[in-house]
């Protein structure tokens, strides 16, 4: 049966072998490309500004023109870092969809071995080929987003997935994959319908379940406005790190550990900051809009996941989309035993 | 080793608001050639569907050589070759490599049958599924079956879509299987020629339940034509059921069903073929939608 199983996806895996190695080619090749040139950009003579001679400035300017062409295709290559992804759902739909709509399941099933080491053998066979693939991508796609990013895998809007974390995402889309064949029965729709899922669902891991799995940090951001001599002095206090991931700003109770309101909460401040902000004192002196926040017990914060953090997160997020994975596979074994085909 | 190879009691099956199956109950013994016969949408390939143990009753049971089929039980599969009515193959597969398929799913793989087998049909091992005609591919399909060397073939319409000379070697192919290794056979068929010519056992299903189930033999002994050139009223013999009516003229001719021989000289007898005894209960199926009315006493049936 393994033999059949790899007899059906040879042809499929080979190309794919192929495309990843061309991949990863122009991966490593615009990675250090790209560390280059932000060497020279960054460490180099063109920092100061005073780029001398001509040559020289034609060179920085050179570099600089080369930099950007490459932020631009680099957008591209980032987007492949979903390929793992696609693979496992490829790979998902031909565990079970393909082979019940082409009914090969009636010859398969009625061979003398049962649904169970059937599917085993065929989704044993389908992990590997994914992770043969999805391993070396991941990382190298660890390493090159380290490139781009100049060290920061962490922004204020988003986080890059990265490492182990792409393997594991690519697991659980096989898996879930193959349990959604069974129940859509369609290759195309199969596909369509999992990317659809293993979309929402990452995003639910990473917008829900994210702040939830690794310790947050919270700091207070206030303007503080002084005047003197007749001008106006703006002090801004407390700012969330650039490499690090927001989760969250705005007003929030000023009670220990606070952390993130809920939706009922934010509405329930709303009114109290609109009423600090419209003070008709604000005039006279700009600082009672804070005078009054904190004596409604209020302040502005901003709740971040710090970049210390990060591969931690990883880690728990990758765990989290295994046991999920774990516990479709199961859900899978009993399944397959009572589809009828 | 249960004397049955497959067992159904009041099995039903049900697909939405549809019955394929209803109350069917069955028992087909060892060592036969069983004809599935009925009209297309009667529940055959349902039938030998939960046979095989690709689809579970809505209700009642099955039992294939004594075990139940959807439990996915490793020695039933060995024991079972089922030929789908689509001929599911990996179409991109050669021939050799779906044997090799065969060989490595089945520990009772004759791969020197299965050679021998498609050599006698001019396949080549190195054709692909995909290039091989439709029959071809149905001989390719019943030859995955035969190689296992089961001991039951479940074959739904093995022979649909041939022409008379792939018929033929499918048929002899089928023949010599079961001769060489005492194999049983369930096989579905439209062609009423292959029941008589290679089965000893007829299963008719009409409107998703079983219209009669017997041997062949006792089946054509059972049943006689009854006329009478003079008359439509006369009195029927006791212990018969009219199957089918036929008026000429004045006088009529019943199909019957005796359960007791007939000692009426009033009526001209006369022994059916098997294809006519088929066509009244497949006709009579159809006349009355429901078969629970196929075997209605003489007195309370009102013939057109």
């Amino acid at each position: 049966m393994t033999w059949a199983a790899w007899r059906i996806l040879r042809t499929f895996f080979l190309v794919v072998v192929a495309l990843t190695i061309v991949l990863i080619i122009v991966l490593i090749v615009d990675g250090v490309d790209i560390r280059s040139l932000s060497h020279s950009l960054i460490t180099g003579r063109c920092l100061s500004g005073t780029y001398g001679s001509t040559p020289h400035l034609v060179y920085c300017h050179n570099v600089d023109t080369r930099l950007m062409r490459l932020e631009g295709f680099d957008r591209y290559l980032a987007g492949l870092s979903i390929a793992p992804v696609i693979l496992a759902i490829i790979l998902g739909t031909n565990l079970i969809a393909s082979e019940v709509e082409h009914k090969t399941v009636r010859l398969a099933w009625t061979q003398s071995l049962t649904r169970s080491k059937w599917m085993s053998t065929k989704f044993t066979l389908e992990l590997a080929m994914l992770l043969i693939i999805a391993i070396p991508l991941s990382f190298t796609y660890s390493w090159w987003f380290e490139a781009v990013a100049y060290g920061s895998r962490v922004r204020p809007t988003h986080l890059f997935f990265d490492g182990w974390l792409m393997v594991a995402i690519a697991i659980f889309a096989l898996v879930a994959t193959s349990l959604l064949g069974g129940v859509v029965r369609r290759p195309a729709w199969t596909f369509a319908s999992a990317l659809v899922i293993v979309l929402i669902f990452s995003w639910y891991v990473q917008t829900d379940i994210n702040p939830k799995i690794v310790p947050l940090h919270t700091v207070n951001i206030g303007v503080k406005v002084t005047v003197r001599k007749g001008v106006m002095h703006v002090i801004n206090f407390g700012q969330q790190p650039s490499n690090s991931w927001s989760v969250f700003s705005g007003y929030e109770p000023l009670a220990p550990g606070g952390g993130i309101p809920n939706k009922g909460q934010e509405i329930s401040l709303e009114d109290d900051v609109t009423n600090c902000q419209n003070l008709p004192s604000l005039n006279a002196n700009p600082n009672n809009q804070m005078i009054c926040l904190s004596k409604l017990n209020l302040r502005y914060v901003a709740i971040y996941v710090a970049d210390s953090e990060y591969w931690d997160l990883q880690l728990r997020d990758g765990i989290l989309y295994l046991s999920v994975a774990g516990a479709l596979l199961a859900v899978n074994f009993w399944f397959i035993r009572r589809l009828r085909v | 080793m249960s004397e049955w190879v497959l067992q159904a009691d009041s099995l039903s099956k049900r697909f939405g608001r549809k019955w394929a199956l209803r109350d069917c109950t069955v028992s087909i013994p060892q060592g036969k050639v069983v004809a599935l016969v009925g009209p297309n949408g009667a529940g055959k390939s349902t039938l030998l569907r939960l046979a095989a143990g690709l689809s579970q009753p809505t209700s009642g049971t099955i039992e294939v050589l004594g075990h139940d089929p959807h439990k996915s039980n490793e020695d039933l599969l060995r024991r079972i070759g089922y030929l789908d009515q689509e001929r599911p193959l990996y179409r991109g597969f050669r021939v050799r490599e779906l044997f090799r398929f065969g060989a490595d799913a089945n520990p009772g793989w004759d791969m020197q049958a299965a050679h021998l087998y498609v050599d006698q049909l001019g396949i080549s091992l190195n054709d692909r599924v995909n290039s091989l005609s439709g029959g071809q591919q149905a001989q390719v399909a019943l030859t995955m079956c035969l190689a296992k060397k089961p001991e039951l073939l479940i074959l739904d319409e093995p022979a649909a879509a041939l022409d008379p000379v792939a018929r033929e070697d499918l048929l002899r192919l089928l023949m010599r299987q079961v001769s060489d290794n005492g194999s049983s056979v369930i096989l579905s068929t439209h062609a009423l020629s292959d029941v008589e010519s290679i089965c000893d056992y007829l299963v008719i299903l009409s409107h998703s339940r079983i219209a009669l189930c017997d041997d062949v033999d006792f089946i054509v002994e059972s049943h006689r034509f009854l006329s009478d050139p003079t008359s439509s009223n006369s009195r029927l013999p006791d212990g018969t059921t009219i199957m089918d009516t036929r008026i000429s003229g004045r006088g009529v001719t019943h199909l019957v069903k005796m359960d007791l021989p007939i000692v009426d000289d009033s009526w001209q007898i006369s022994e059916p073929t098997l294809d006519e005894i088929i066509l009244a209960y497949l006709r009579q199926g159809v006349r009355n939608g429901l078969l629970d009315h196929v075997e209605t006493p003489v007195n309370t049936r009102v013939l057109p």
